[in-house]
């Protein structure tokens, strides 16, 4: 179905060449471990902007937004819009990221050797490094099929299409670190945005706002505007708090902030990204229920009048692999959720394929490439630095000179890749991504979090207290990746956000710190 | 208000709002780059 030609082909070679290019390029600044990790801390308010929301928006998040957006209607876009005060809050306030940047620290679990004992660094390095590794190990799984859609890539040729892409920001990342971040994420967020006016140009030309709006009305009812009626008042609550933690302590985002000029300037970075993120939410949503809107208008009306029967699993599959969404849309409503979200993760591609021409799909795949290449580079460099950094490191017990340390990182982010690789590979994701996501991130952002806010706000936050936050947790974020247990999303992320404050709370009053590590302190 | 209109209403924020930004990154994010470059300096540093 696609139109995807060697125009386009030559228009994606191109972008990646000139990225990988800047990126190697951009080695020869980095001097020092400081300048490989937060880039002599001299990022300005544009391009910090840039690098921040460029590490954030990957394939994987345009399509677990428009899967959202496809499965909850508008309601979806009550998370950009908490994105949105949250953003502005940290940003306004400085709440957290004024104080974190003052430090001078170039990860998260290092303000915790500073405030607590170098034993929790390593223990939350260890949870933030397997929870991140968790989140980040199914984002070549979903882009696959995003690439796959898009370019018609035969299936034989997927893994190693992926595989190129990760070597490819494994390779100016390990070399040129923040550095090369900056420089390329500068370039891939033009792209990105690009990419991003195409799209949106391109659903509203397919279908419009008033056809949207039936869409959702048709499939959905009222539930598909009303966020309360549809997700609950505990799913916002919990999004509230995530959002909190993913702003302030997020390694990729928090990098960002530890790698601005000062504490004003990561401030103002706050401010802008907002809206920023606004649009990461609520543009690509719009997508999934144009998606939804285009698709349902291609519905036959023998189709739309036949009998209620479930669909056969060969059938459901074989038209999803084939992209007759309008085939399968009309028994939306008699199929499971696992089906429908299904659906959802594949539509907005789906439909891209059919409307862009030529030309311009070579541009959005650039575009997409460009989002993923960036989110990759980011999140290579922010977790290896917690595992190098946090982990291997303090736990060698000596001092390793800053040339160690770089040879460590790297090969840190060279573990990763593997890591992730073989993860793709074989884990089933349950539920929609978009849960997945989130929840891997909740397994260490509540303890985090309250660790953090607990040890700059209340002095009588102990080390056994923040151990206790980390254990249980995580525990409860875990408890949803095990499908049998039968935790629903809002339940795992609200659990972890009360049993990790209880634990921290009880933990502190029960064991406080002795009065020399205070003072150390 | 009703919940439809207030969407709308977010969504075209959000569009104009972003456009605004990428505009501004796209201007002074490059004179940012090279600030920085010019305080990173390779000069005789020792390569990693």
């Amino acid at each position: 179905v696609t139109h995807f030609t060697l125009l386009d082909g030559a228009i994606v070679a191109l972008s990646l060449a000139a990225t990988l290019w800047v990126g190697l390029y951009a080695r020869r600044y980095v001097g020092t471990l400081e300048d490989y990790l937060v880039a002599k801390r001299g990022m300005g308010l544009y391009v910090g902007t840039a690098s921040l929301v460029s590490t954030e928006i990957g394939i994987i998040t345009y399509m677990y937004q428009a899967q959202f957006g496809f499965v909850a209607g508008f309601s979806a876009f009550v998370v950009g819009l908490i994105t949105l005060a949250v953003c502005l809050f940290v940003g306004r306030t400085g709440f957290v990221v004024n104080r974190l940047r003052a430090l001078e620290i170039m990860t998260v679990p290092e303000y915790f050797e500073r405030r607590y004992t170098r034993g929790v660094r390593v223990f939350a390095g260890l949870v933030m490094a397997f929870g991140g590794g968790l989140n980040l190990g199914i984002f070549p799984l979903i882009e696959a099929r995003f690439l796959a859609i898009l370019t018609g890539i035969p299936a034989a040729y997927l893994t190693w299409t992926m595989a190129a892409l990760l070597l490819m920001a494994l390779a100016y990342t390990a070399v040129g670190g923040m550095v090369s971040l900056v420089v390329t994420n500068y370039l891939q967020y033009l792209l990105i945005a690009l990419g991003t006016v195409i799209v949106t140009v391109a659903c509203l030309r397919a279908t419009d706002w008033s056809t949207m709006t039936r869409a959702v009305s048709a499939q959905m009812g009222g539930q598909g505007f009303d966020p309360i009626a549809d997700l609950g008042v505990g799913f916002i609550f919990w999004q509230v708090l995530l959002w909190v933690a993913l702003m302030t302590v997020w390694q990729t985002v928090a990098m960002r902030t530890f790698s601005t000029k000062d504490p004003a300037t990561a401030r103002k970075v706050f401010t802008l990204t907002s809206f920023l993120f606004l649009a990461r939410a609520v543009l690509p949503m719009a997508w999934g229920i144009a998606a939804l809107a285009f698709f349902g208008g291609r519905v036959s009306d023998q189709a739309a009048s036949a009998a209620p029967e479930p669909m056969a699993v060969e059938r459901f599959q074989a038209d999803l692999d084939a992209g007759r969404i309008e085939d399968v849309l009309p028994g939306v409503d008699r199929l499971d959720a696992a089906r429908r979200e299904e659906i959802g993760l594949v539509a907005m591609p789906w439909m891209l394929a059919r409307v862009l021409p030529s030309g311009l799909l070579g541009l959005v795949v650039a575009g997409m490439l460009a989002a993923s290449l960036s989110t990759y580079a980011g999140y290579f460099l922010g977790w290896s630095a917690i595992l190098s950094q946090d982990v291997v490191a303090p736990w060698l017990r000596r001092d390793l000179s800053e040339r160690t340390r770089l040879v460590l990182t790297r090969s840190m982010i060279v573990a990763l890749v593997a890591f992730i690789m073989v993860w793709s590979l074989f884990y089933k994701v349950p539920g929609p991504a978009f849960f997945y996501l989130q929840v891997t991130a909740n397994l260490f952002m509540a303890p985090t979090l309250l660790a953090v806010v607990g040890g700059l706000y209340w002095p009588r936050a102990s080390s056994a207290g923040a151990y206790l936050a980390f254990l249980l947790g995580a525990g409860a974020s875990l408890a949803y990746l095990v499908p049998s247990l039968g935790v629903g999303v809002a339940t795992a992320g609200n659990l972890s956000w009360g049993l990790a404050a209880l634990g921290l709370v009880t933990g502190s009053l029960l064991r406080p710190d002795r009065p020399a590590l205070k003072a150390a302190a | 208000m009703t919940w439809a209109s207030l969407w709308e209403a977010v969504f075209l924020v959000a569009a104009a709002s972003s456009g605004l930004i990428t505009g501004l990154i796209a201007i002074r994010g490059w004179a940012e780059i090279r600030e920085l470059f010019a305080m990173l300096k390779p000069d005789d540093r020792p390569r990693p």
